[in-house]
């Protein structure tokens, strides 16, 4: 009994080829969509960053034990040594509490001055889990498991105890893609805690991010504690990154605080950007004059 | 000769099914990332291991789709470019045809491992390349094909396992 239609191996085969050819055509146009950076699939990735986050921390918190008692090994081994070391800052830093408290109830008596409300500056932040971290070829990136059921948006940073992590690029509803400060499309403005000097850091898809954009007078050397410097009102300021050091050729690098630790817990901070103002001054006074000349017309 | 027609059809799409299923779950396993000695690295060439030993009985055509499928989803949840998986994966699954028998012997098979993975890992530098608009990081590649290496002798075995616990009909046809 012969077989007819598309039952015939040779029309199956055919059918196979097109197939192929067209999931490979697919595929080019995703690429390219994602080159564009198209909307239609970021939409589409949210869901499976949703999912992946409920399932990869399920995935994950195991491995991150294993980890937690590797990397603590050491410490146990270096206990004694360490607690010795740890006595003797504990001691240097009782001086610093007191000059902390100092300072603390100066800045009372000046915000009560100048009439602040108390906190005003404080910003709140959440804690959240990474639940799987990508430092491939093409991407530096980690997943969290919290969204905006936390109140988390596009823009916000997250840092960890050491430092700051990256910034939030993408938010679902349990989930966020945190963009790594080491990936190539991460800019940072920065700033060295010594100098004041700005800069921005840009990631390089490497260990270590470059400083670039450096005035000619900036006063950058290596060793220099690099941190936030909040201008433009997207991050806020003062949050540790790493310290300046020599790259191949003239580039200044960051070491960063948080590159090659295992990233388990972070903190989002909720900082919304500083917004520019709707209407400038220069117009406000033009329309109160304008008001002004239409009222003495019509007393 | 409908219904035994129709039954084998469902068959090799359920074979299909199975084979999807146990690429997601490599899928899965290639996402999560290992820091140890100051290094971090993952397994993200693990997933090929599906793709070689993708079950020959397996319908052609949804075989084709569900390799897209994996591909995308292990560029959705790594945040890769998407498409540039499911086009490494494809390829690689047209050129090896589903007619090549990797060998049951450990070391034959993990050199066509190897083998397959130097294949995708070139094909994603350059094609990644065009995508991102310069050259990928070949350290993570590097390192990810190395550690992807090391854990196939555990996957061998565990394939290996779970065929011997099926009925002898079944295992001469997975193996």
């Amino acid at each position: 009994m012969s077989e007819r239609g598309f039952n015939r191996p040779q029309n199956q085969r055919t059918f196979r080829r097109g197939l192929a050819i067209g999931l490979i055509f697919v595929c080019i146009l995703m690429m390219l969509a994602d080159r564009q950076q198209k909307q239609v699939l970021e939409s589409g990735r949210l869901t499976p960053d949703d999912i992946s986050a409920k399932i990869m921390g399920t995935f994950a918190a195991p491995v991150r034990g294993i980890e937690k008692l590797f990397s603590t090994m050491g410490d146990r081994a270096r206990a004694y040594e360490e607690n010795k070391i740890l006595k003797a800052e504990n001691e240097r830093l009782l001086a610093f509490e007191h000059k902390v408290l100092d300072l603390e109830t100066r800045i009372k008596i000046f915000e009560d001055l100048l009439g602040m409300e108390p906190g005003e500056n404080e910003i709140k932040r959440v804690a959240a889990r990474s639940v799987s971290e990508v430092n491939g070829p093409f991407v530096h990136s980690t997943l969290i498991n919290a969204g905006t059921n936390k109140n988390i948006a596009q823009g916000h940073a997250v840092a960890t105890v050491d430092g700051l992590l990256g910034h939030v690029v993408r938010v679902g509803k349990s989930s966020a893609r945190v963009l790594l400060l080491n990936d190539l499309n991460s800019h940072i403005s920065v700033m060295s805690r010594r100098s004041h000097s700005r800069a921005i850091m840009i990631g390089t898809n490497g260990k270590r991010p470059q400083l670039d954009y450096i005035a000619p007078e900036a006063d950058w050397q290596v060793g220099d504690r690099v941190v936030t410097s909040g201008d433009g009102g997207v991050f806020p300021s003062g949050i540790a990154i790493g310290v300046v050091e020599n790259l191949k050729g003239k580039n200044l690098g960051v070491k960063l605080n948080t590159q090659d630790t295992p990233v388990d817990w972070v903190w989002v901070y909720l900082f919304s950007p500083t917004e520019a103002p709707e209407e400038s001054v220069e117009e406000e006074l033009a329309t109160e004059e304008a008001n002004a000349g239409v009222s003495e017309q019509n007393p | 000769m409908t219904d035994s027609g129709s039954l084998s059809q469902l068959q090799t799409i359920s074979i299909a099914l199975q084979a999807l299923a146990a690429g997601i779950i490599l899928v899965l396993f290639s996402n999560i990332s290992f820091h140890t000695f100051g290094y971090g690295f993952g397994l993200s060439f693990i997933p090929i291991f599906a793709l070689m030993y993708w079950p020959k009985n397996a319908s052609r055509s949804w075989s084709l789709f569900f390799v897209f499928l994996m591909g995308v989803l292990q560029a959705a949840m790594s945040f890769t470019p998407l498409g540039l998986l499911a086009f490494c994966y494809l390829i690689l699954f047209v050129v090896l045809g589903g007619e090549m028998t990797f060998s049951n012997r450990l070391a034959p098979a993990w050199g066509s491992y190897i083998t397959c993975i130097l294949f995708i890992g070139t094909l994603m530098y350059f094609v990644g390349s065009l995508v991102i608009g310069q050259w990928p990081n070949l350290i993570p590649i590097f390192t990810d094909a190395v550690a992807s290496t090391i854990v196939f002798p555990m996957l061998f075995w565990l394939r290996k396992l779970i065929s011997d616990f099926g009925p002898e009909s079944e295992r001469r046809e997975i193996v």
